[in-house]
């Protein structure tokens, strides 16, 4: 069974951070498919644009990168609408953040996030992380209809 | 010369020998009337047995009398003994008369008159009496026949009847005496006991007025102390009532002083419990924004620190791979790459770098911005905000213009604070208001202060800054004061610093600022400030020639 290729939707404010997110999945063979958005908003509406309240677009494989903060729509907020609605609940949502904060981290595995990675400042684990991402990216495989 | 002090002792003696003394003096009185009255029934009885001796000794003497006429007439001898024995009884009974009347010289001068006339009486008789016996019957006869004899019956008759009605009429005035006697004595009875119950009465009013109400004033004094009343003056009087009283008065006095004392401590203690709640609430607020503050320091500071690292490794890389290609004979596609490498890569990591180092720079700033906010000492005066906001205004009159906005300034009163903190706050205030203007329509902002007086209240100082701009969303209002919070970042630079620095400078200032805000309508910031110096918390120094300058903020 060959991995379906997954779009991943990254929604981070800092262009920095995005750059370096790109390109070390770039380095880690995930080539195509990776959205930017700038936050919590925007991510919803593009998700909601893509046909998020109607079941078809589920055909399409989507992961989500989320930081926590940015501007309008923060992190946990955007994370908490997602698992709200019954047609984005089934979507893996990986929070990406500076933050170690233990509270914020419970927080996000309440709401229904999938997995916690905190962004390390020292770029060898930064690297590793996204990789490792990268790797744990091509093996997600969307859950496909009615198969939940 | 001290008083002479009336003891309750001493009064209650009063009280207790007034009836007294009053009942002694009655009871001598009514004895003197009662022996008044038994001598006066005395001389009653005693005017009544002279009369009735009197009668009996004219029934005799005319006794004697008619034994002289029957001897007379028949010579018995029985007759000169009756009279002889009749002459006895007149002899005792008439000394016992004579004394028994020996207290009226009126009386005694016609008794005597009647002794007289009784004497001649007899002597008429013996006279008779002999010549019976000398003479013989007939002359006897004749002689009584004689007018004499008639004569002298009269005049001792007479005399007698003088005396008896003398001594009537003395009886009557006697009779009249005894019976004033009682009616004056059944008065002084009525009168006595009468005036017994009134002077009962004044000994009780006595007490009442000298002891009993007295006392009830001092019993409700004790009263008053227990209820922490004020006394009335000291009741009159120099008695042991009195010393009680003084007793109370000086126990008040002591209360008084006392409660006092516990109200000024009552009142110590809950001012520090009120300074203790303040106190603990500020701490508590500290270090909820201490957890905050350190929260987004490592949230915010890591962020740009991820982009140095990342990019400065990045660079290396690309340095690497490019000395590589530099390093052999170049192709054209690998001299391609390296231009890529160092036109793109490694620009954009440079440029990434820049950034990252200045917003770690500008964060630091904010920080230490805020930090000597907290620290900076403070010169305050009452301060005209007039000119401070026309200079604010004047400042950024260039961005003002830019968006097309128009800056109104109501009249506002004064305040008192620091001048420079207090331009540091509006200006971040208005920057604010300007830089989150709603592009879609013409800017409008407002500086002006609100009513001072509600419902009769003196309400602190309350200034706003009101703007039609993008408004804030619900959810965010309670964190625009918290640090590193930025809602518009899109919108405009900053490090989300202003309004945790404003409300640092208006808490200090003892004041207070809040946020009224509806999304897509627009903001209004509030300020309260202490109406003057003595509700400001900031402690009154001299000012000083050199100022600490704290350069206003724009966020």
């Amino acid at each position: 069974m060959t991995p379906q290729p997954v779009t991943i939707l990254l929604a981070e404010d800092d262009d920095g951070h995005a750059q370096l997110v790109q390109r070390n999945l770039e380095r880690a063979g995930l080539l195509n498919g990776l959205l930017r958005v700038r936050d919590g908003q925007e991510l919803l509406d593009c998700l909601e644009t893509r046909g998020g309240s109607h079941e078809q677009t589920l055909d399409e494989a989507l992961v989500v990168l989320l930081d926590i903060n940015m501007p309008r729509v923060d992190g946990v907020e955007a994370l908490r609408r997602i698992k709200a609605n019954p047609a984005t609940h089934r979507i893996p949502v990986i929070m990406l953040t500076t933050t170690d904060d233990p509270r914020e981290i419970d927080r996000c595995y309440e709401l229904g996030c999938n997995v916690y990675v905190t962004k390390p400042v020292a770029y060898e684990e930064f690297i590793d992380a996204i990789r490792r991402l990268g790797l744990f990216l091509q093996i997600v495989q969307r859950p496909r209809n009615g198969q939940s | 010369m001290k008083p002479r002090r009336i003891t309750i002792l001493r009064k209650g003696l009063l009280v207790l020998a007034l009836p007294l003394i009053y009942q002694a003096i009655f009871i001598g009185v009514l004895l003197k009337r009662q022996n008044d009255l038994s001598d006066a029934q005395h001389w009653a009885m005693h005017t009544k047995d002279v009369i009735e001796k009197t009668e009996y000794v004219f029934r005799v003497l005319l006794e004697t009398q008619s034994d002289l006429r029957g001897f007379v007439l028949t010579g018995n001898e029985r007759f000169p003994e009756d009279i002889s024995r009749d002459e006895k009884i007149l002899a005792a009974e008439f000394p016992a008369l004579k004394a028994m009347i020996k207290d009226n010289p009126k009386q005694e001068e016609r008794f005597q008159r009647v002794l007289n006339s009784a004497q001649a009486r007899l002597d008429y008789q013996h006279k008779i009496a002999q010549t019976m016996r000398t003479e013989g019957r007939d002359r006897a006869q004749e002689e009584v026949k004689d007018l004499k004899g008639r004569e002298l019956t009269g005049a001792l008759r007479t005399a007698l009847e003088d005396f008896r009605v003398a001594e009537e009429k003395l009886d009557a005035a006697r009779l009249e005496t005894l019976r004033n006697s009682m009616t004056v004595q059944d008065w002084l009875l009525a009168g006595g006991l009468i005036l017994n119950v009134g002077i009962g009465a004044l000994a009780a009013m006595m007490f009442s007025r000298e002891i009993a109400s007295r006392i009830e004033v001092v019993t409700q004094n004790t009263r008053r102390i227990a209820d922490g009343k004020t006394l009335p003056p000291l009741v009159r009087g120099s008695d042991e009532i009195r010393d009680l009283d003084e007793q109370f008065h000086s126990l008040a006095d002591h209360l008084k002083g006392a409660r006092l004392r516990e109200h000024v401590y009552q009142e110590a203690l809950e001012r520090r419990a009120a300074e203790l709640t303040r106190a603990n609430r500020d701490l508590e607020q500290k270090n909820e924004e201490i957890e905050i503050f350190v929260y987004s320091v490592s949230h915010d500071l890591r962020s740009p620190l991820v982009n140095l690292q990342g990019f400065g490794r990045e660079l290396g890389m690309a340095r690497e791979e490019l000395q590589k290609l530099l390093h052999g004979k170049l192709s054209a596609p690998e001299r391609d790459r390296a231009l890529q490498l160092a036109e793109g890569e490694m620009t954009e990591s440079i440029r990434f770098i820049q950034t990252a180092v200045t917003r770690l720079s500008n964060i630091i700033d904010a920080l230490l911005r805020l930090s000597r906010a907290g620290r900076v000492e403070y010169h305050p005066r009452m301060v005209d905000l007039k000119p401070i906001i026309e200079r604010i205004v004047a400042a950024m009159r260039g961005t003002i213009t830019a968006r097309g906005a128009e800056v109104a300034v109501q009249d506002l009163p004064q305040v008192w604070g620091d001048p420079t903190a207090i331009e540091q706050i509006f200006a971040n205030l208005i920057g604010n208001a300007v830089n989150y203007l709603d592009p879609q329509r013409s800017g409008r902002v407002e500086i002006g202060s609100a009513v001072r007086e509600v419902d009769g209240m003196e309400k602190p100082l309350t200034f706003f800054v009101r703007d039609n701009g993008l408004g804030i969303p619900e959810k965010y209002v309670s964190k625009v004061f918290a640090i590193f919070q930025r809602l518009h970042g899109d919108v405009a630079t900053g490090e989300g610093v202003g309004l945790a620095l404003v409300r640092r400078v208006v808490e200090r200032h003892g004041g207070q600022v809040w946020v009224e805000s509806r999304e897509g309508v627009g903001s209004t910031f509030f300020l309260a400030f202490p109406g003057d110096a003595q509700h400001s918390p900031l402690p009154v120094v001299a000012p000083r020639k050199e100022r600490i300058n704290v350069s206003p903020s724009h966020p």
